[in-house]
């Protein structure tokens, strides 16, 4: 058996069965999240909510592969100009999981944390998409004149796709992180502990609690799972 | 076959029955090839290409309107934003004052658009003219892991299902006088409770589907798939493949001479990089 | 290989070859949960049989199930004791994908037992035999064999998504039966179904269960559990509460402290008898129902 990195075993075991299933359900949760803003006429992306949910669930290489497929799926049924911000959604679902790794989304300081490093993640990472790959605009819309105006007043055209790209992202990613964590308080404590990752709520000590005296407790009680 | 996971609708034509792996190949070689090409006129000539197989392929009209209407905005952005503003302008061209047109960064515009359009549209007729199923058949052939091929087939199966949940949800809210035509925060507090059932009826089906993949023997290691799709490849798309590659290549040498000036070619308004 | 030819008929071990599922000492209990499942489970299920399981909500019959194909505990993590025999094999040293090939299951929810692979009803049928490698050639024998087997040997080229609870169920059954299973579970299988379509899975199953195949059920239709089964296993709270015939287990007088409600068949004929219009004795079938009836109007 060849060697693995122990580092590579621990991105393996994240995705088990359980959590791969979780992937389509994600990129649907994505979509669908996006659609919903257009039809409610809300003036937002909201395009990341299955990414952070799956983040808190199953773990960041997860989320970082929910979010590639988000954008392949966008090409392949949308518009192939989403594929190269894959880039921004696979470094935002890794940000996020591992900051939920970290135990941040269990405190109020630490939502407010993921909600601007994902902010902050994804203008940096889609504005180099915007600038490098398109050459600072994909087309009209808001976003790109709003880059073209700031052109015109700093003439840098990183700084403007930047700032341009900064004040939405914020508003955003802040309702995002906010309806992901209201909607993984609701995910059931049973369907939560079969998850790696599976907690916002601390999980209490795990005992074999057994009130029936006729049971034979003398065996040794094996733990199975991970 | 004629049942489409994707936006496949079968139209019988030589594109269609093309090896998966073979238009991957064209993709590839067709979107570096113009990346590569010092100036923008071997992406334009591509493009002119791309157009003809489209209506070959009974898909010239979507094609078109593709074309146009991503290449047109674009095109007219760039052009302002790289030709009024790149770092890269030497030879001014315009000036109306508030900006100043130069001839490198409008270069650099067109070798963009052109370049865009080349893997768009030869990424458009692939997705267009390759049933899901085939594709990933192909790829798990080649040795890509059958996890992946679930991933791609999963979700373009399971996202239309969950559109379809969203809509009955969003009618249900609405009859029982949900307010989604109001002021902002209205419509944003209609988000969750429209949203949140979606989400959570889905994740307790994902609980399931696991189970069921489980029992068919999706977690087995170390064998070969073998797929009910059947997928052959014909001595045509072998031909067309390394006739493809070889394109690229000669490309890639050609780009690489220019470059360092052992040729000259007849580049159009200087070159890029 | 018949019973009296094994080195072992006659003994102990002998009875056990016999048995298609013997669970022994079984314990389980739900990651996060703060109760077992299923407390000190023993019990025997032989080959052949028609087995019913009875029970509650909440009593533990689907982790049962699961239990039964390993999905307890491979898929669904917790603490476990004790061990599954299937066939012989124990469930805690097999995977999921091994024991498929001795026992299926199949689900309430019919739309829940689909790859979302497959384009095609045919692919879908084909899919666990793909991710054993299996040849196109045998795949597609087996596949025009299950579909004729489940009926659905019209319906092969229609798309998944678009047919009826009935109709992927059936499919779901055909996937399942494609790795020609000894055991089949049944975990409430009909519940989400229309009458009609209900009716045509049940069919399946009872002719699966003539040609050998062994039968594990979970029904809350008592009548049927009744009328059918071999025997009758009633889980309360995650134990064995019952154990016998529908005969024996349905004239239990503390039935309905588990949570299992008597078959109407049962309260007739047994009305009938204590109020002395009919001869019949207290009787769970249908038929038996009929003449004790007809006895009293005459």
């Amino acid at each position: 058996m060849a060697y693995q990195h122990p580092f590579w075993q621990s991105i393996k075991a994240q995705f088990s069965t359980k959590s791969l299933v979780l992937i389509p359900i994600a990129v649907g949760i994505n979509l669908i999240g996006g659609t919903l803003c257009s039809t409610l006429k809300l003036p937002l992306f909201m395009d990341m909510i299955g990414t952070v949910i799956i983040a808190c669930l199953s773990g960041p290489w997860v989320s970082a592969l929910c979010g590639l497929l988000t954008n392949m799926f966008l090409a392949l049924v949308a518009n192939p100009v989403y594929l190269p911000y894959a880039l921004a959604s696979v470094l935002c679902g890794l940000v996020v999981g591992y900051m939920v790794k970290a135990g941040l989304m269990r405190k109020t300081w630490g939502v407010v944390l993921i909600w601007l490093a994902l902010a902050l993640v994804n203008t940096v990472a889609a504005s180099a998409v915007t600038v490098f790959v398109y050459g600072g605009s994909t087309g009209l819309n808001g976003t790109s004149v709003l880059t073209a105006t700031l052109l015109v007043a700093v003439k840098d055209i990183m700084i403007s796709v930047l700032s341009s790209s900064l004040v939405e992202n914020l508003v955003d990613k802040g309702i995002t992180v906010l309806i992901a964590y209201l909607i993984v308080s609701g995910v059931p404590q049973r369907f939560l502990s079969q998850y790696a990752m599976g907690s916002v709520k601390e999980a209490g000590p795990v005992r074999f609690s057994d009130v029936d005296e006729d049971d034979d407790d003398s065996e040794p009680v094996e733990f199975v799972g991970r | 076959m004629a049942h489409a996971l994707n936006s496949f609708h079968s139209l019988g034509t030589p594109l269609e029955r093309m090896h998966p792996i073979t238009k991957i190949v064209a993709v590839l070689a067709l979107g570096l090839s113009a990346l590569l090409w010092p100036d923008f006129t071997l992406g334009a000539a591509l493009v002119l290409v791309l157009v003809v197989v489209a209506f070959l392929s009974k898909l010239g009209h979507p094609f078109m309107k593709l074309i146009l209407g991503f290449g047109v905005p674009v095109a007219v952005m760039l052009l302002f934003i790289q030709g009024g503003y790149s770092s890269r302008n030497v030879t001014i061209i315009a000036d109306w004052g508030f900006v100043r047109f130069g001839l490198e960064g409008i270069e650099h515009a067109a070798k963009l658009v052109t370049t865009l359009l080349v893997f768009l549209g030869s990424f458009y007729l692939m997705n267009k003219t390759t049933y899901a199923g085939r594709l990933v058949a192909a790829l798990t052939q080649v040795g890509v892991s059958s996890k992946i091929g679930y991933l791609i087939l999963a979700s373009l199966n399971v996202v239309p299902q969950m559109q379809l949940r969203l809509a009955v949800i969003q009618q249900a809210q609405n009859a029982r006088g949900l307010d989604t035509q109001g002021g902002l925060v209205a419509r944003l507090k209609a988000y969750i409770p429209i949203l949140g059932p979606v989400v959570l009826s889905s994740l307790t089906d994902a609980q399931e589907r696991g189970m069921t993949l489980e029992t068919r023997g999706f977690g087995i290691d170390g064998v070969r798939r073998t797929s009910y799709v059947q997928v052959h490849a014909r001595r045509a798309d072998f031909v067309v493949g390394c006739g493809l590659l070889l394109f690229l290549i000669m490309v890639a040498v050609l780009s690489v001479m220019w470059h360092c000036g052992i040729i000259p070619l007849p580049v159009l308004i200087g070159g890029s990089r | 290989m018949a019973l009296w030819d094994h080195p072992l008929a006659g003994t102990d071990r002998g009875f056990e070859m016999s048995a298609s599922i013997a669970v022994r000492n079984f314990s389980f209990e739900y990651q996060g949960a703060d109760a077992r499942a299923l407390k000190n489970v023993n019990f025997e299920i032989m080959k052949g049989d028609f087995f019913c399981i009875i029970g509650a909500n909440g009593a533990g019959k689907s982790t049962l199930c699961n239990a039964f194909v390993g999905l307890v505990p491979h898929y669904f993590s917790g603490k476990i004791r004790g061990d599954i025999l299937v066939e012989g094999k124990s469930m805690r040293q097999s995977t999921v994908a091994q024991l498929s090939e001795t026992i299926g299951l199949v689900f309430q929810n019919p739309f829940n037992q689909l790859s979302y692979t497959a384009g095609t009803v045919a692919e879908e049928l084909a899919y666990s035999l793909g991710n054993r490698g299996i040849a196109y050639e045998e795949m597609e024998r087996r596949v025009q064999d299950v579909a004729r087997m489940m009926r659905i040997d019209d319906i092969l080229d229609r798309n998944p998504a678009e047919l009826s609870g009935g109709q992927v169920q059936r499919v779901a059954f055909g996937s399942t039966f494609i790795m020609q299973p000894e055991i089949l579970v049944l975990d409430e299988c009909t519940t989400q179904l229309d009458p009609m379509g209900g009716e045509e899975i049940f069919d399946i199953v009872r002719r699966l269960n003539e040609r050998g195949v062994t039968i594990v059920m979970v029904d809350h239709d008592m009548e049927r559990v009744a009328e059918h089964a071999d025997k009758v296993m009633v889980l309360d709270r995650g134990k064995v509460a019952a154990l016998g015939t529908p005969q024996e287990v349905f004239s239990a007088a503390d039935l309905d402290v588990h949570g299992v409600e008597a078959p109407d068949f049962l309260k007739i004929t047994r009305s009938l008898y204590e109020a002395g219009m009919s001869g019949h004795k207290p009787d769970v079938t249908q038929s038996g129902a009929i003449d004790a009836t007809r006895e009293a109007l005459c």
